[in-house]
């Protein structure tokens, strides 16, 4: 069995964050975590190519360096693509969900991947609903690497035999329902759950609901020239010294600061907080990550009616989405008190 | 949202997406002078504004006029 495994520029031993920006390329044999990958996999698969990329430049590239990735993966002629795993670093997962993707839609392969359960790479891999692409939760950070892999190399060695459902292979269900022959016909099974309901026993619906929010748009402010306008970041941009104590990551908490005296964020004023990307380049000029002068300069031109007297900020970095849903919320509430008409939001 | 991830925040439903430059600086690009990096995140700035105003019934995508390539 012929095996390619992606993964990224940090677990390929290129670099750090500093080296996100590394294209894709691809050494021969394992590499990185590659090779305790090969040691586990059963007798007879090779690992016959890593191929990698850096975080950025996959997930700004995302046809590109898509296409990339599969034409290598393609002259490889593997059995099998595995891809992370990817714990719970955001752009890695949302790559490696895209790879499994395209590797088995063009390729007719099984692709495998691994990352933590909160990781956006699960809603790429569960919206693209494919036959051959499984998604395995894993630890968050890499210290349950091998568990990770294990689990990664085992899935592989059955390729080739019938896969089960979700719910008995331990893979993240894609919400595919198979159509399959039972014993008891609907109504019974029906009846035997509802007295199971309530005679407090346990029972397992056949039917789980589960959807990707869908959010309905709000209705677009017509003439800007008299609304309030808030500006919002999850670069992490607050005041330096990070006074409310943010952590880099997976925070639950948000604030808001005044910038009614500011016409430009300043150098050496503002700090980023966040351990996902690169502050450099926001720490030298926060208005990168968050256009604070853009919008005075609308404001000046009377494009805007103004900006509004506080941003708000949480890091968006390891965030869980019930969290994250409810900060949204609350800092929703809060502008709409301070009479805000829209916001404009910069993400890293 | 301004973002340089604006595939993924397209496909997760987020309903105006405007594209950023980079992931570290979507709203900069340090290669420039800063005259020529605030007219082009000026740019980036008002693109979110004419999001603002449109009418959108699902997630779209709004591309400032700048010239920029990451590779």
């Amino acid at each position: 069995m012929k095996v390619v495994h992606f993964i990224n520029h940090f677990f390929a031993g290129i670099g750090g964050e500093e080296r996100a920006d590394t294209p894709v390329g691809v050494r021969e044999g394992p590499a990185g975590p590659g090779n305790l990958l090969q040691s586990l996999l059963p007798a007879g698969a090779t690992v016959v190519a890593t191929v990698f990329s850096g975080d950025n430049y996959f997930n700004e590239n995302l046809e590109t360096a898509g296409s990339q990735v599969l034409e290598i993966v393609r002259q490889k002629q593997p059995d099998v693509l595995i891809a992370g795993p990817a714990f719970d670093n955001g752009r890695y997962g949302v790559a490696c969900a895209e790879i499994c993707h395209r590797a088995a839609s063009a390729l007719g392969i099984t692709a495998i991947t691994a990352m933590y359960e909160e990781n956006p790479g699960v809603d790429v891999y569960r919206g693209y609903k494919n036959l051959n692409t499984f998604l395995f939760p894993c630890s968050e950070t890499a210290s349950g690497m091998k568990e990770a892999v294990a689990r990664m190399a085992a899935f592989a060695a059955r390729t080739g035999q019938v896969i089960g459902p979700a719910s008995e292979e331990g893979y993240v269900a894609r919400g595919i329902r198979k159509i399959v022959r039972v014993d008891k016909p609907g109504w019974e099974r029906a009846i035997d759950m509802l007295l199971a309901k309530i005679n407090g026993n346990p029972y397992v619906t056949e039917v789980p609901l589960r959807t990707l929010e869908v959010v309905t748009p709000a209705p677009p402010v017509a003439d800007l020239s008299q609304a309030n306008i808030a500006l919002v970041n999850t670069a992490g941009i607050m005041p330096f010294g990070n006074p409310d104590a943010f952590k880099r990551r997976r925070n639950n908490q948000w604030r808001k600061y005044p910038i009614a005296a500011e016409m430009a964020l300043k150098q050496g004023e503002w700090e980023a907080i966040h351990s996902g990307y690169n502050t450099m380049f926001v720490n030298e000029n926060p208005n990168r990550g968050m256009p604070v002068d853009g919008l005075r300069a609308a404001e000046k031109e009377r494009l805007i009616g103004r900006l509004n007297d506080y941003f708000y900020v949480t890091p968006g970095v390891q965030a869980s989405v019930n969290t994250m849903k409810q900060i949204g919320q609350e800092m929703a509430q809060q502008m709409k008190a301070e009479g805000v008409q829209a916001a404009v939001m910069v993400s890293t | 949202m301004i973002t340089a991830m604006y595939a993924l925040s397209k496909q997760l439903g987020v309903p105006r997406s405007v594209t950023g430059t980079q992931i570290p600086h979507p709203c900069g690009n340090p290669l420039l002078s800063p005259e020529q990096e605030f007219a082009m995140r000026k740019e980036i700035t008002l693109t979110a504004l004419e999001a603002i105003r449109t009418p959108v019934s699902g997630p779209t995508l709004f591309t400032p006029r700048i010239t920029y390539s990451s590779r």
